[in-house]
C-alpha cells in the first residue's frame, strides 16, 4: 500500500514537471494616457505577452495563436492580431466622453489583462457648430469628397476632433470622420442609396449641421 | 632420502647396510619420480614417512603393501603422501609403494619404492656370569651390557627386514666368545593393487603384483575367484595381470602367492555399475564470473526526423551479473535540439530543447572474438527536458518537459588493455510533449565511447 502511494506521489511529481502554464499578458503602457474629449489622434498601447505556441520538431514548424481583442473602455482598439512585437498604435476618434477608461486585452487562448483607468478623457473644447460645403449630385456607391468646417469660438490650433457622419435614408461610410485640421476636414465618403439626400454631421456633444440637399443617382 | 629410478634387482641385504634401499621400475616413459623422507624407519607409534611424488599427471594413484598412504600437504608440481604403519606392527618388514598416473598402466609407467622398516626387540642371552656382551645385527652394534651372576641379560636391538641372525660377542677377562643367535622373521607382504581400482560393469582391470627383493622364493602366481586371470606383462619380481570378472559376480577375491601356495597378498576387486553419461570426461565448466562493474562515456548524435536531431552524450554505469554474460546498466545522458521558424508577418520563432535521459538497460555480451566484442543492448527510461521558446515578437518562455524512450542497440567494442572503445548504433522510440512542444528526441542514435571495467 505504501509503495503504491509512493508511486502515485512520484508520478504526480513527475507530471508536475511536465509543461508549464503561460503567464498572463501585461499591458505595459498607454500613450498618451490622457486626452481631451474633443481631440483625436493616434494612441499607442504596448503589450507584453507570450503567445500560445506549439513547436513541432517533427514537422519543423510552429503554430501560434496571435489573435487578440484590445479595448479602450468598451471600444475595440487596434488590429485583432498581434503585430509589431506587441506595440499597438491606432487612431482614436473623439468619441469617448469625459472620464477614466480601462484598457483590456484578451488573447486567443483566453488569457486576459486589464489596465484599470489607464486612459483618461478630459473635458473637451467644442466648436459652436459646423458647416458643409455644397455637395453636387452624386452617384450611389461612388466615393466623393466633402469639405467639413468647424465654426464658433476660436480653439488653439483649431478643432482637432472628429464628427459622426450620417445620411438619412441612405448609408454612408465612414460613419466617423477623420481628424479636423485647423478646423477643416476634407472627407471622402460613399453614399449608398439613391434619392434626394442630406449629409448630417454631429459631434459628441450633439453640435450638428447638415448639407444642402443633393441628388444621389 | 631415496629416489626411485633405474633398475635394482640385486639382493637387498647389502643395500640395507648402506641405508639406501629401493626398487625401481625401468622407466620407458616419464614415470613419476618418488622420494621418501626418511628413507628407513623403525616401527613404533611415532613411525611416519613423507612420500614426495614429482612429475606426476593429474590421475596419480598410489598403492602400498603395508600400512596407510594418506594425502599430505600439496605444493606446486609436487604431491605428497604420509605413510604410517599399522598400529600393531612390530616385526621387520620391507614396505613396497607404487605410483602411476595413467588409468591403465604398464610396468614402465609404474614407479616402485621400497621402504625398509626395522623392528625393535630384546634378545634374551645366556652367557658367562658377569660377561660384557655386545650384539651385532646387520652391521649395527648394540651394547655392551654386563651379564648378571647367572650369566643372563637382555639386550634391546633393532632388526631390519630379512635379517635372520645376530652375532653375540661375550668378553670375560682376556677371553672373547662369539655366538650366532638365530632370529625369527616373517616374509614381507607383497603389493597387490588394481588399476583401475574397481571394475566398471565387469570390465577387465589390471592387477599389479610386486614382490620384495627380500623374498627368498620369487615364484609368483595369481588366483581369482569368479574371474579369469591372464598375464599381461612380467619382469623380475613384478607382474601385471589382466583380471576379467565373470558377469554374475559382484566382487572378485584375488590372492597372490608363491608357487608353493604361501599367500603373500590378498585383495578384493569390487564390481560397480557403469559410470553415468554425465560423468563422462568433459570440459570443466568455466569458473563463475565474478561480480564486476564498468564505467563508460560516449558522445555522438541523434536523428529523429524534422528538427529532431542534435548532439548526444551519455555516461553509463554497469553491473555485470555473476555467471551470466549480462550487464545491467544505468545510463544518464544529455541531448540537444533546436529549430528556428519564420512566422510571417510576426517574425522568427525559435525553440530549443535540452533532454536528460535517465535509463536502465540490459547489455548482452553476445560475441567475443579475440579483442572484438559484440553486444546487444535494450532498455528504456524517462526523458527529463527543458524547453525554451523565444522569438523576435513576443516574450520568451521556458518550461519543463517529460518523456520516455525505449530502445534497442548493438555495440561493437575492441578490448584494449583496461579499457574498451566501442561504437553503438541505437534505434529508439522517444517522445516528449507538452502543450507547447511535440518532439521525438530519439530515432537513430550513434555513439562513440569507451568503458573501463573493475571488479
Amino acid at each position: 500500500m505504501n509503495r503504491a502511494r509512493w508511486l502515485i506521489v512520484l508520478a504526480a511529481a513527475l507530471q508536475a514537471c511536465n509543461g508549464g502554464t503561460l503567464p498572463p499578458p501585461n499591458i505595459v503602457s498607454v500613450q498618451p494616457a490622457s486626452r481631451p474629449a474633443s481631440a483625436s489622434g493616434e494612441v499607442t498601447v504596448v503589450l507584453d505577452a507570450v503567445l500560445p505556441t506549439v513547436a513541432n520538431y517533427g514537422a519543423n514548424s510552429a503554430t501560434i495563436d496571435d489573435t487578440l481583442v484590445l479595448k479602450i473602455g468598451t471600444r475595440p482598439f487596434g488590429p485583432t492580431r498581434w503585430t509589431d512585437g506587441g506595440v499597438v498604435a491606432d487612431f482614436l476618434p473623439s468619441v469617448l466622453p469625459e472620464g477614466q477608461y480601462d484598457v483590456t486585452l484578451a488573447l486567443g487562448d483566453g488569457r486576459t489583462a486589464t489596465a484599470e483607468g489607464a486612459f483618461t478623457v478630459t473635458q473637451g473644447a467644442w466648436p459652436n457648430g459646423y458647416s458643409i460645403d455644397p455637395i453636387p449630385s452624386e452617384t450611389s456607391g461612388v466615393p466623393f469628397g466633402v469639405t467639413l468646417r468647424a465654426n464658433g469660438p476660436a480653439i488653439d490650433g483649431g478643432f482637432g476632433g472628429t464628427v459622426f457622419l450620417t445620411v438619412p435614408g441612405a448609408t454612408v461610410t465612414p460613419t466617423i470622420s477623420g481628424q479636423f485640421q485647423n478646423g477643416v476636414r476634407v472627407e471622402v465618403i460613399t453614399v449608398t442609396g439613391a434619392g434626394n439626400r442630406r449629409l448630417v454631421v454631429t459631434d459628441l456633444v450633439s453640435n450638428s449641421a447638415q448639407s444642402n440637399p443633393f441628388q444621389v443617382q | 632420502m631415496l629416489i626411485a629410478s633405474g633398475v635394482v634387482s640385486a639382493p637387498l641385504r647389502s643395500a640395507l647396510a648402506s641405508a639406501l634401499l629401493t626398487l625401481v621400475a625401468s622407466a620407458a616413459r616419464a614415470a613419476p619420480v618418488v622420494e621418501a623422507e626418511p628413507s628407513r624407519v623403525v616401527l613404533g607409534p611415532k613411525a611416519r614417512v613423507e612420500i614426495t611424488v614429482r612429475d606426476a599427471g593429474p590421475g596419480l594413484r598410489g598403492a602400498v603393501s603395508v600400512g596407510t598412504l594418506a594425502p599430505g600437504p600439496q605444493a606446486e608440481g609436487v604431491q605428497r603422501f604420509i605413510w604410517t604403519p599399522p598400529a600393531d606392527a612390530r616385526a621387520p618388514v620391507l614396505v613396497l609403494l607404487a605410483f602411476w598416473d595413467v588409468e591403465v598402466p604398464t610396468l614402465s609407467d609404474i614407479t616402485v619404492l621400497g621402504l625398509p622398516c626395522a623392528g625393535r626387540t630384546e634378545l634374551a642371552i645366556d652367557t658367562e656370569p658377569f660377561a660384557k656382551v655386545t650384539v651385532e645385527v646387520a652391521g649395527s652394534r648394540f651394547g655392551p651390557r654386563k651379564a648378571d651372576g647367572q650369566g643372563r641379560l637382555r639386550v634391546p636391538v633393532e632388526v631390519p627386514p630379512n635379517i635372520h641372525e645376530a652375532r653375540v660377542v661375550a668378553e670375560l677377562s682376556d677371553q672373547s666368545k662369539v655366538r650366532v643367535l638365530p632370529l625369527t622373521t616373517t616374509p614381507s607382504p607383497w603389493l597387490l593393487a588394481f588399476a583401475p581400482e574397481k571394475s566398471a560393469d565387469h570390465r577387465p582391470v589390471r592387477a599389479l603384483i610386486l614382490v620384495p627383493d627380500t623374498e627368498e622364493s620369487p615364484g609368483t602366481e595369481v588366483v581369482a575367484e569368479g574371474a579369469r586371470v591372464d598375464i599381461e606383462q612380467q619382469a623380475p619380481r613384478r607382474l601385471l595381470v589382466r583380471v576379467s570378472p565373470g558377469s554374475s559376480v559382484q566382487r572378485v577375491p584375488v590372492a597372490a602367492r608363491t608357487l608353493d601356495g604361501s599367500v603373500r597378498a590378498i585383495g578384493t576387486l569390487e564390481i560397480v555399475p557403469p559410470p553415468a553419461q554425465a560423468l563422462a570426461p568433459s570440459e570443466p565448466p568455466p569458473p563463475p564470473r565474478p561480480l564486476r562493474w564498468d564505467l563508460g562515456g560516449a558522445v555522438g548524435g541523434f536523428v529523429g526526423g524534422g528538427a529532431n536531431s542534435g548532439p548526444a552524450a551519455a555516461v553509463t554505469v554497469g553491473l555485470g551479473l555473476p555467471s551470466l554474460p549480462l550487464v545491467v546498466e544505468l545510463e544518464v545522458g544529455v541531448r540537444g535540439a533546436s529549430m528556428s521558424v519564420p512566422m510571417s508577418p510576426l517574425g522568427i520563432q525559435r525553440s530549443s530543447l535540452l533532454v536528460v535521459p535517465v535509463e536502465l538497460a540490459l547489455r548482452w555480451e553476445a560475441l567475443s572474438f579475440r579483442n572484438l566484442r559484440l553486444a546487444v543492448r535494450t532498455g528504456g527510461g524517462i526523458l527529463f527536458g527543458s524547453h525554451r521558446l523565444e522569438s523576435t515578437f513576443d516574450t520568451a518562455f521556458t518550461e519543463g518537459a517529460l518523456g520516455y524512450e525505449i530502445f534497442a542497440a548493438v555495440q561493437a567494442g575492441l578490448a584494449a588493455g583496461p579499457v574498451e572503445p566501442y561504437v553503438e548504433l541505437r534505434g529508439s522510440l522517444a517522445t516528449m510533449s507538452t502543450a507547447h512542444l511535440d518532439a521525438h528526441p530519439g530515432g537513430g542514435v550513434f555513439l562513440i565511447g569507451v568503458r573501463g571495467g573493475f571488479e
